[in-house]
């Protein structure tokens, strides 16, 4: 079955960055590695129909955590300088690598675009009608172009919303939620301070 | 594609971001091995959501996914907190080796 083939794969990329990300040598490399191992995983969690968690993993992992330790690697260990530049043989496997990924998405756009009847593609709908389409045979834009059951997912992004913010539900821990991460921003901007500086 | 296998890629996951942990000298290497770690945690949270554990919580069949929300926000306020460390450490001791960093050690 092609989605567990595509999983298996994405275990075996996500396994591999692992591995970079805890033996490369150089920090940055380790760092952008770690960067991919993040990405794989959101693509798994879109396999495992958890859309939301995916996207908060992409917003706040990619987003956040991971500039974070990008700017305290080049901060701390004076890497900047000493960044070779790419040979021609890099240069070229990083174009065809940027074509391929365009050219497949590229691809998914242009045949979810032509059916008509697709105004909003999910991401999730992307994955699973591309598994579904290269596993049946068919035309990927007609598995697109049926109707998303919400009742199909986990964990729908308005079953959600609504769970987060109901007073039986999940409402207090998203809150203190909310003051631990003021307390932590506050917290790091102390800690992180240059106390003999006049602080800007 | 099935829980076990998940389970199995989360616990290799974790076991590669311990091994990171206990090697690697520079103190933002070791965040980032704890990331994977928490990393592996997450899965196993959306993993055991989407298809149930042995004993599934009846009512919110969601929390499995909403418990990975909140980890990964509470991460963020951790990794916040951490880097700060790392910044303040590398001012004072112009190196960021966890062995050298022994001021708290009796």
């Amino acid at each position: 079955m092609v989605k567990d083939l595509f999983f298996y794969a994405l275990c075996a990329v996500l396994l591999g960055l692992a591995g970079t990300t805890v033996l490369a040598r150089n920090l940055f490399r380790s760092a952008l590695a770690l960067l991919g191992v993040l990405l794989c995983t959101a693509i798994l969690f879109l396999l495992l129909q958890a859309e939301l968690v995916a996207l908060v993993q992409v917003m706040v992992y990619i987003g956040g955590i991971m500039i974070f330790v990008l700017y305290a690697v080049l901060l701390t260990s004076e890497l900047a300088g000493r960044m070779a530049h790419p040979s021609p043989l890099k240069i070229a496997m990083a174009v065809v690598v940027a074509a391929v990924a365009l050219g497949s998405v590229g691809c998914l756009a242009m045949r979810a675009g032509h059916s008509a009847a697709a105004p909003a593609v999910q991401v999730q709908g992307v994955i699973e009608g591309f598994a579904q389409g290269m596993d049946a045979g068919v035309d990927v834009a007609k598995v697109l172009a049926k109707p998303q059951t919400g009742s199909s997912n986990i964990a729908s992004m308005e079953k959600l919303g609504a769970l987060l913010l109901d007073p039986k539900g999940f409402l207090i821990p998203f809150e203190l939620i909310s003051v631990l991460l003021l307390a932590a921003m506050v917290g790091a901007i102390a800690i992180a301070r240059d106390d003999k500086g006049a602080a800007p | 594609m099935n829980l076990t296998s998940c389970l199995l890629l989360s616990a290799a996951l974790f076991a590669i971001g311990a091994f990171g942990l206990v090697t690697r000298r520079n103190l933002i290497a070791a965040l980032m091995s704890l990331e994977l770690m928490v990393n592996a945690a997450l899965i196993n949270f959306v993993a055991f959501a989407r298809f149930g554990g042995p004993h599934q919580v009846q009512g919110h069949p969601e929390s499995g996914t909403l418990f990975a929300l909140f980890a990964v926000a509470v991460t963020a306020a951790e990794m916040a907190l951490a880097l700060a460390v790392v910044i303040a450490v590398h001012r004072q001791r112009k190196h960021l080796d966890v062995r050298e960093l022994d001021g708290l050690h009796g």
